[in-house]
């Protein structure tokens, strides 16, 4: 598991999956491609869905709504591949790619539009969280996520009202 | 191995490469008779006074039938087809009566039957089979592959009469005629590259006169026979092409270290250059215009006697230079004369340096010393990928329709000459990457006698083929898994001296650590003659242990491969017992990471064996490509032994055995690779798919798949942690169409389960919507 990243001003990626909207810190993401045909690889759990060629090198897709125990659904073409750096030093980078329902936007947050998550006592789950954003559309859920993908199995996010989490927070 | 083991080795491959032609031949398409073609002709072309006549006069029957079909509509028809079929395995039932001794069958009917192919004549009767004409191996003329009008590319012109009795000695002198003007330009480069490696040849042999050590000197010259023979065998020039392969092969014993680089050796060697020579400048008027189709006589047989003789001569005493650091080399005649026969070891039984070394004073080669280059790895290992992505990129082109089907013979001609220079600079670039094992052996010798010495053990290293050249990526990965077995025979395997002499041994034990070459992959073999492990200890560990059911019947085999269950082979499970035991599974995890596989061998009380087996390289795969359920998988095809389409009964279900598919009288299992990876499959039945005959060490099964989709040459990507778990799949590759192949793992699908333990799931999203 990554030391946990500080939640920090800066440019965000937002996604969404169904109704719940995310972000992460741009500098996590490595790029955004189009869900084409995966290669499925036999016999991994529901949430790593194969294989993809990116530009010669074969990447790794996970499914991030059957990482979060999500009901499947049949993806539209609005789906995207969301590339990630798992590690800082981008030589020896291992990237994987997650499906996601849609990209959103590139936000730009602010240290006023930023919180961080709930204190959930300490527990695991707070792990998978870097904090609450408060975008001009909405409220959005930032993750950690290195943290999720480098976890075994499914991970379930600590459940938490991101409006009430906003509450207090200026928008832009 | 003897000369007649190789030669039934290398009919074994042609016979498989051509099992998966025919896999994909069909009447009305000329899909893969030109490989069906120069397979055949890679048969009629082997020394027949090393084949058992049988086989030598069936290879030279399909001839006139593929000669028919090609002067004809070029294309495969079904009798043909029906008939190369029958051929096909008339003629492995051969080479299988052959190696197991029994009676050679017969002829089955439909090849009695003359058939409209052939009805202009055959020439299987009437080829002359060189019976006894030479003590040496000559090369031999190829029969004479004349059909009809058809100016066939070259003819073998062999003076010898279908009784060859006692022809005279020169009239024996193989001789080949050019294509021209045919591979005017071809022949132009060739006698152009031939000038080079002659000059590189002399430039070696003057070095190797200064200095028979210089291994360098010495692989030189063997790459330029070996070069030699490729271009001549590309421009169908066989006599010259057998003449350099024999060369090529006598030196191997040289190179790998069995004789010593005497004067009578060097002059051997000058003499085959300068037949070479001279067939190079008899080629080079000939391409200038002199006298253009005189056939050129290769008169290799006398310069073969005469390397022969001198490989002979009393090898080491022989040696030019004197060496007195050889006295202090313990001389391993004994294990020299081992012959690599079953089971035994190497082709290089040498102890540490079989040549002198230069001593720091002697002259360092200047020519090669001259030479070298420092590079940066990392540019090095771009130019290694990037040409392997050439590879594969050319193979997208050559497999393509348009460029198959062409009628266009300039652009085959380009096409071919495009392949021989992609595959000289593979090979090239191959062999940039490739270094000697040597450096990661000599380590060793430090080790050994650290530890040895730490526990008042005496223990020889004894290092065998330190020349054998293996990817730098390999090597690298190899020290850690070799230190370990190394300190595990030092600490385990041999026993204390006193223990020794009372066991009857030598005092001092012995540790042989060797490589070669075997199956086109790489073996690294680490032997001590120590205690040697004792299964039933091994057994009792792994019931205490409770890694195994105390009922279990477990074959002594078995017994010793517990060695690599995790949890009995930790350090103070077995620090008692006879065994090595440090971690044995993290050494097996290491080795098939690099793809390959440890096997293990042992007798109590004379000690124990752990062959390492890994591929050549990790860069680059041939691949079969084959379909299950739309999806589509490679297949490395050094496992692949032989695909076939069943007849109907020739799979059959065991009562609680599962599925066996008939081969040949053999009975293999069957695995349902969509069972194997519970992916659903387009074909159920049993009858109406298609087998690859799956092999690694001695274990058989027959893979049963939906489609075989094509041939590729691949670059393994790794594809990441995530898939550690996924032991079926030992990689990706990019296909043709820009999508992702998964790369099987034989091995982990040979131990896989073959009876179906649980129903086929769906597929995947069925599974994720729950």
């Amino acid at each position: 598991m990554n030391a946990p990243a500080q939640l920090r001003p800066g440019r965000y990626l937002t996604f969404h999956l169904g109704a719940s909207y995310y972000g992460v810190p741009i500098r996590d993401v490595r790029e955004v491609v189009r869900l084409g045909p995966v290669t499925v690889v036999p016999m991994m759990p529901a949430h790593i869905r194969g294989v993809i060629n990116l530009r010669g090198t074969v990447l790794p897709v996970f499914d991030l709504r059957a990482k979060f125990s999500m009901a499947a659904v049949e993806y539209s073409d609005r789906a995207c591949i969301v590339v990630f750096d798992m590690q800082d030093r981008p030589r020896q980078a291992t990237a994987i790619g997650t499906i996601v329902d849609g990209v959103d936007d590139v936000v730009m947050l602010a240290e006023s539009q930023l919180a961080a998550p709930p204190d959930f006592n300490g527990a695991l789950e707070s792990d998978y969280l870097l904090g609450v954003g408060a975008t001009a559309e909405r409220p959005i859920t930032l993750l950690q996520i290195r943290n999720i993908l480098s976890t075994e199995g499914s991970v379930v996010l600590p459940s938490f009202n991101p409006n009430a989490a906003v509450r207090g927070l200026e928008p832009p | 191995m003897t000369a007649k083991d190789d030669l039934l080795e290398a009919v074994a491959e042609v016979l498989a490469r051509l099992a998966e032609e025919f896999a994909f031949a069909e009447p009305g398409s000329d899909a893969g008779l030109l490989p069906v073609n120069a397979l055949l002709m890679d048969l009629e072309q082997l020394p027949a006074q090393f084949l058992p006549a049988s086989l030598a006069t069936a290879f030279a029957r399909p001839r006139a039938w593929i000669d028919a079909t090609l002067d004809g509509s070029g294309k495969f028809d079904a009798v043909t087809l029906g008939l190369l079929h029958d051929w096909h395995g008339w003629v492995i039932d051969c080479l299988m009566s052959e190696s197991t001794g029994g009676p050679a069958p017969s002829l089955p009917e439909s090849l009695l039957e003359t058939s409209p192919a052939d009805a202009a004549e055959l020439p299987a009767d009437a080829e002359p089979v060189m019976a006894e004409a030479a003590s040496v191996p000559a090369p031999v003329p190829a029969p004479a592959v004349v059909s009809a009008p058809a100016p066939v590319a070259l003819v073998e012109a062999s003076p010898a009469p279908p009784a060859a009795t006692a022809a005279p000695a020169d009239t024996n002198i193989p001789t080949m005629v050019l294509k021209l003007p045919g591979d005017l330009e071809l022949l132009r480069e060739f006698h152009s590259e031939s000038l080079e490696l002659l000059r590189s040849i002399e430039q070696a042999v003057l070095t190797l006169e200064e200095n028979p050590g210089a291994s360098e000197a010495i692989n030189a010259i063997f790459r330029a026979f070996h070069t030699f023979k490729g271009s001549a065998g590309f421009l169908q020039l066989l006599s010259l092409r057998d003449f350099a392969h024999e060369l090529e092969s006598l030196l191997e014993v040289v190179r790998s270290g069995e004789a010593a680089v005497t004067r009578a050796v060097i002059d051997a060697i000058l003499a085959g250059a300068d037949v070479l020579a001279e067939c190079t400048s008899q080629v080079g008027a000939q391409v200038a215009g002199h006298n253009p189709g005189a056939p050129i006589p290769v008169p290799g047989a006398s310069v073969l006697a005469l390397v022969t003789a001198a490989l002979r001569g009393e090898p080491v005493a022989a040696a030019p230079a004197p060496a007195p650091a050889q006295a202090a080399v313990p001389e391993p005649v004994s294990v020299a004369a081992v012959e690599p026969g079953e089971g035994a070891v190497v082709a290089a039984p040498v102890v540490q340096a079989p040549l002198p070394k230069p001593a720091p004073t002697t002259s360092r080669e200047p020519a090669v010393a001259d030479s070298f280059v420092r590079l940066d790895a990392a540019k090095l290992d771009d130019l290694v990928n990037l040409v392997g992505e050439l590879v594969v990129a050319q193979s997208f082109v050559l497999e393509s329709g348009e460029v198959r089907g062409s009628p266009n013979l300039e652009l085959a001609h380009a096409v071919r000459k495009l392949v021989r220079i992609t595959r000289g600079l593979q090979h090239n670039a191959m062999s940039l990457r490739m270094v000697p094992v040597g450096g990661l052996f000599r380590k060793m010798t430090r080790l050994v006698r650290d530890v040895a010495g730490s526990q008042g053990k005496q223990v020889r290293l004894v290092l065998r083929g330190e020349d054998t050249e293996l990817d730098r990526q390999l090597v690298d990965k190899l020290g850690d898994p070799l230190i370990h077995m190394i300190r595990n025979a030092v600490d385990h395997g041999i026993e204390p001296p006193a223990d020794r002499l009372a066991a009857g041994k030598d005092a001092s034990g012995t540790i042989e650590l060797s490589a070669f070459h075997q199956h086109g992959g790489i073996v690294v073999r680490i032997a001590d003659d120590g205690r040697g492990l004792d299964p039933a200890r091994l057994v009792a560990k792994a019931i205490q242990k409770k890694l195994i059911d105390p009922g279990a019947q477990l074959s002594e085999q078995e017994a010793l491969e517990l060695i690599f269950v995790p949890g009995l082979s930790t350090a103070e499970a077995v620090t008692d017992l006879s065994g090595r035991g440090v971690g044995m599974d993290v050494v097996r995890g290491h080795i098939e990471s690099l793809r390959g596989h440890v096997d293990i061998s042992s007798r109590l009380g004379a000690g124990a064996a752990f062959a390492i087996r890994l591929p050549l390289t990790l860069a680059l795969i041939d691949g079969l490509l084959v379909g299950l359920g739309g999806q589509r998988y490679i297949i490395p095809a050094l496992a692949v032994r032989e695909t076939l389409r069943p007849r109907p009964g020739q799979v059959s279900t065991v009562h609680e055995q599962g599925e066996m598919l008939e081969v040949r009288g053999q009975p293999l299992p069957v695995l349902r690779l969509g069972r194997a990876l519970q992916r659903p499959a387009r074909i159920s039945k049993a009858d109406e798919g298609i087998f690859v005959v799956l092999e690694s060490g001695s274990s058989v099964v027959a893979l049963m798949v939906d489609e075989l989709l094509g041939k590729q040459e691949v670059i393994i990507k790794n594809m990441g942690e995530a898939f550690s778990t996924q032991t079926l799949v030992a990689g990706g590759a990019i296909l043709g169409d820009g999508s992702v192949g998964l790369i099987l793992d034989v091995d982990a699908l040979l131990r896989a389960p073959r009876t179906p333990l649980q129903p086929i799931p769906g597929p995947w999203a069925q599974a994720a919507a729950s």
